[in-house]
Parts: C-alpha cells; sequence; structure tokens
C-alpha cells in the first residue's frame, strides 16, 4: 500500500515537471518568513568585511535597508543591525567564511522581513543587490545590456 | 545606423537602430568589419529559444574596428583591429580564472532568469535572448563591447578578416567538441552534423589525433564538404546509422561520438516524430533524435561529446545505456577565450583554413534573403558572412 502510494506520487511529481518542482521549492524558501541569501566572491573577507561594516554604507549594498543600528560586529567575520524605525526587515545579519579550496569568501545574509507576505519581492531585490555587490567586486562593473532594466 | 533584428518567427530585418554607446568605463564600442550568421541563430530564427524579442539585434560571430573606448579600458586604444567572442567573460570570477568563462558569474544582467531556467546563470551571450544577456548583437555597423580588456583580441595584420572571424565562436566549438571528447591516438570518431561546426569538429578530431571520423547528415554539399576534410560518410536518409556504424566499426561502435545537431534534428524515426509534434505543441523544447542515437551508437566506456544547443528539457532520456554501457557525457558553451590564440596560431601555421565553410556573402540589407536562404539551405547556403560597411561587387 505505502509503496503504491509513493509510486504515485512519484509519477505526479513526474507529470508536474521537474522544472516547476524546483521553482516551487526556490519560492518557498529555506527557513520560513526570513530571507536568506549567499553568495561567494572571489575576495578576502577583510575586504568584504570593510565594504559592510559601516552602517552608512549598508543602505547602499542592500537597496532595501534605510537607517541601521549595529548591533554585533566581530571583525573579518560577522555583523548584525537592526532597522531603525519603520522599514521593510527588522533585523538582519551578515557572516563572511572563508571558501573551500582558495575560491575566495562565502557570504551569508539574513533579513527578518517587518511582514512576512512581502518576503518574495525582497527576497529578489536582496539578492539583486547581492549579485550587482559580487559584480561590482569581482569584475569592477555591473553587467548592463542597455536594454532590460536590472535593478 | 543599420541592424539585423527578430521581427517574429521565421523572419528578420535589417532596420535602423540607435547607435550603441559607452556604458560603464570598462566597454569600448567596435565598428564591425565582418559578421557572419551561426546555425545557433537559427533555433532563434525559427522561434525555438524563449526570451528572444522582436526588435533584439541578433550575432555573436563578429570582429571589427575599435572606434571608442572607456576610461577604465587599458590594453586597447582607437584603430586596433579585434575579434570578440560570443561568451562574456569578466575575467575575474572563479570560473573565468578557471578558464571556464562562458560559465563567467558576471556578465549576465538578466542572471536570475537563467538562475530560474538552469540553476545557476552562464555567461552573458551577444545576441542570444534576454535569459543569457539581453546584449545587442554583432550583425550590425557597430557593437558595444562588454569588459572589453577581457573580451577583445588584437589580431595581427597577416590574417585577414574571413581567416579568423570563426575564432569567435564555431571554430572553438568545434575544437572544444573534439577535445573535451577526449580523443586519443587512434579513436574512431562518429560525428553528427556536417554543418560548419561539424567540420571543424571533423577538422579538430583529426588534429588531436584520431585515426578515423565518421560524419553523419543528409544534404550532399555538406557531405562532401566533410569528405574533402578527410571523414568517411553516412548519409542518414539512405542508410541505416547504427547499423552502418556498427559495421564500419567491426563491432566496437566508435569510441567518440559527437552531437553537432542540437535540439531541432531531422530524422523519420518514432522517437523523432514524437518530439517534433511535442516541440510543435510547446509540450518540449528539444528534439534530441541525434543525442539519443550517438548516445545507443556509441561503443561502450565512450564519450559522447555535445555542443549541440538545447535549451531545455529532453525526453525520452536513454539513462540506461549511459550507465549500462559505461559512458561520459560532456557538453557546454565554448570556452572560447582559452583557445582563440592556440587556434589563430594553427591557422597562421596553414593548418586549417577555416575560410573553408563560407559559402555566401550578403549586404546586411539583405540579411532577410540570407537568412532564409540559411534557413532552408537554398543554394548550398551553408555559412554566410557579412561585411558591414564594404561594398559587395
Amino acid at each position: 500500500m505505502r509503496t503504491m502510494r509513493s509510486a504515485a506520487i512519484l509519477t505526479g511529481v513526474g507529470l508536474l515537471g521537474a522544472g516547476g518542482v524546483m521553482m516551487v521549492r526556490a519560492m518557498r524558501g529555506r527557513n520560513g518568513s526570513r530571507i536568506e541569501k549567499a553568495f561567494t566572491i572571489e575576495r578576502p573577507a577583510a575586504e568584504l568585511y570593510a565594504a559592510w561594516h559601516d552602517p552608512e554604507q549598508l543602505p547602499s549594498i542592500i537597496s532595501i535597508l534605510d537607517r541601521v543600528e549595529i548591533v554585533a560586529d566581530e571583525a573579518d567575520r560577522s555583523i548584525a543591525w537592526r532597522g531603525v524605525g519603520c522599514q521593510p526587515t527588522k533585523a538582519g545579519s551578515v557572516t563572511f567564511t572563508r571558501a573551500p579550496g582558495d575560491r575566495g569568501t562565502e557570504l551569508r545574509v539574513t533579513l527578518e522581513p517587518r511582514r512576512p507576505s512581502a518576503r518574495l519581492a525582497l527576497a529578489a531585490r536582496v539578492e539583486n543587490d547581492l549579485r550587482r555587490f559580487k559584480a561590482k567586486l569581482e569584475a569592477g562593473d555591473v553587467a548592463l545590456n542597455g536594454t532590460d532594466v536590472t535593478s | 545606423m543599420k541592424a539585423v533584428t527578430f521581427a517574429g518567427t521565421g523572419k528578420v530585418r535589417t532596420q535602423i537602430v540607435p547607435d550603441p554607446e559607452i556604458l560603464t568605463p570598462h566597454d569600448a564600442i567596435l565598428r564591425v568589419t565582418s559578421t557572419a550568421i551561426c546555425g545557433s541563430d537559427l533555433h532563434m530564427y525559427a522561434g525555438f529559444v524563449p526570451t528572444v524579442e522582436k526588435g533584439d539585434v541578433f550575432g555573436h560571430e563578429f570582429m571589427g574596428e575599435v572606434v571608442e573606448v572607456g576610461s577604465a579600458v587599458t590594453t586597447l586604444k582607437v584603430g586596433d583591429r579585434v575579434l570578440v567572442p560570443f561568451t562574456i567573460a569578466c575575467g575575474n570570477c572563479h570560473q573565468c580564472k578557471s578558464g571556464r568563462t562562458s560559465l563567467c558569474d558576471n556578465t549576465n544582467p538578466n542572471a536570475w532568469m537563467a538562475d530560474l531556467a538552469i540553476g545557476y546563470t552562464c555567461s552573458g551571450l551577444y545576441g542570444y535572448s534576454h535569459a543569457f544577456g539581453g546584449y545587442p548583437g554583432g550583425q550590425a555597423e557597430y557593437v558595444r563591447i562588454a569588459w572589453a580588456d577581457a573580451n577583445a583580441f588584437i589580431v595581427p595584420e597577416d590574417l585577414d578578416d574571413e581567416q579568423v572571424l570563426f575564432l569567435t565562436d564555431i571554430f572553438p566549438t568545434g575544437y572544444q567538441a573534439a577535445e573535451q571528447a577526449g580523443i586519443e591516438a587512434g579513436d574512431v570518431v562518429a560525428i553528427w552534423g556536417c554543418g560548419p561546426v561539424g567540420w571543424f569538429a571533423i577538422k579538430s578530431a583529426y588534429l588531436l589525433g584520431a585515426e578515423r571520423v565518421i560524419a553523419i547528415d543528409r544534404i550532399p554539399d555538406r557531405l562532401q564538404r566533410a569528405k574533402a576534410a578527410g571523414a568517411d560518410v553516412i548519409d542518414f536518409e539512405r542508410v541505416d546509422v547504427v547499423e552502418t556504424l556498427k559495421y564500419e566499426t567491426a563491432g566496437r561502435g566508435p569510441d567518440r561520438a559527437v552531437d553537432c545537431v542540437g535540439m531541432e534534428a531531422h530524422s523519420h524515426a518514432i522517437d523523432a516524430l514524437a518530439d517534433r509534434t511535442k516541440q510543435r505543441l510547446k509540450l518540449t523544447f528539444d528534439r534530441a533524435h541525434v543525442l539519443r542515437q550517438a548516445i545507443y551508437s556509441v561503443g561502450k566506456g565512450g564519450t559522447v561529446s555535445v555542443p549541440g544547443v538545447y535549451v531545455g528539457f529532453v525526453d525520452a532520456f536513454p539513462m540506461g545505456m549511459v550507465v549500462n554501457k559505461g559512458l561520459t557525457i560532456k557538453s557546454g558553451q565554448t570556452h572560447v577565450h582559452r583557445y582563440v590564440r592556440p587556434l589563430m596560431e594553427r591557422v597562421r601555421r596553414g593548418e586549417i583554413d577555416p575560410r573553408a565553410v563560407i559559402t555566401h556573402r550578403f549586404d546586411l540589407d539583405d540579411a532577410a534573403r540570407a537568412y532564409a536562404m540559411f534557413a532552408t539551405k537554398t543554394d548550398g547556403c551553408e555559412k554566410v558572412v557579412f561585411h558591414p560597411g564594404l561594398v559587395l561587387a
């Protein structure tokens, strides 16, 4: 009986199509209502940390941030902040860890949206912001094609 | 300026569009002196590549003269004659530093689209859909080059445009196809598709030590050209490919199989008819008859190399054959940058003359006719080159 049901479920999943399944999983996110995004950047942790640890500069990296107050700060390793006033996210943090195989630094950002329903839209913005940050550090420029709006 | 743009399924037109501009300090602008239509342009022309929009400028094989450079460009100056790989590299990410420039992390402005479609984006490409970058292509009088220092290769004066133009794509593509097949001295290599990429793959297989190449197509001109390149040929409309390969290799099967056809395979086999129907109904992206046949035909422990373009999902993929015959499958967009200089040297030494694949030269104004002829292979049209700004006799 159990096997039959598994088979039926498997067939259903197969019909839905691998792409659809993967997309739905991506949209559901990894961890409830929090936004979690990670990028590997071919640069030392100290350089990433230097760009992030100034509270004045943070909103220029993550566009959905306004004024922030740093609540924890460990040099070259992690920073945590709290949003000041009413803004789309209540709090957030970033960690910098050495990537395996000499591939630079793994950057992981966590943000807590004020309204859970806004998570998807905010997550897309944050992903785009982090991609731009990576491109600026690695390639000196953000990719532009002159036709599509990308920010 | 004049440019060749997509005008709906089966249509392109030559129209006036705004001149390209420097958008970042790392850019350069080229006056295009030579550009070609690639077989892969036909997949867009036929409407099979998602996120191609009307008005998009086509063209990813081009070269020209630098007419403007951004303030951060250090290795180029106005007047330099350069060729430009179709895959755009930033030169600094982990993939670029590892020589896998077609997998660059940073050059696709629409990376989110490609992330959604394939998991992780590949590099931006010129003139090849918005999901792959949305960069205007080079079938035009001028084109903007992104990250010019990493992407423009100076062409020495003793080599003319048509000798080096195909270093932008199809020569490295055919070469990488043969190289990633892992060809060893004494190998028998089967190559499906004898268009220009197939021709370069045949030549490259021999350069890499293959003892015998068997090439498969149905178009007489192509088979003739493959023969001239040293291959034995199979006309798949006349004989059974699988049986013939088995017989020709005395029961071993070819050591390496190369699919230079991709998603628009032609065949009358049952799987191919099913693919064609599903593709028309938009139920599948890719007609993978050649890929299935290559996997079935290749000998035990062999390698299947896939330079042919596939965009989405392949139905009825024969995984059991892959497992039980112990096959290796290699694919990828071409890491053009790593091949430009070594292959340019081979051209200069006379080991290969890429001009052999050119069958037609058109004025940019006649692009609609050129595409129509190329798509239908009318008049033996296999490779079209434009020389914008040059009046053809």
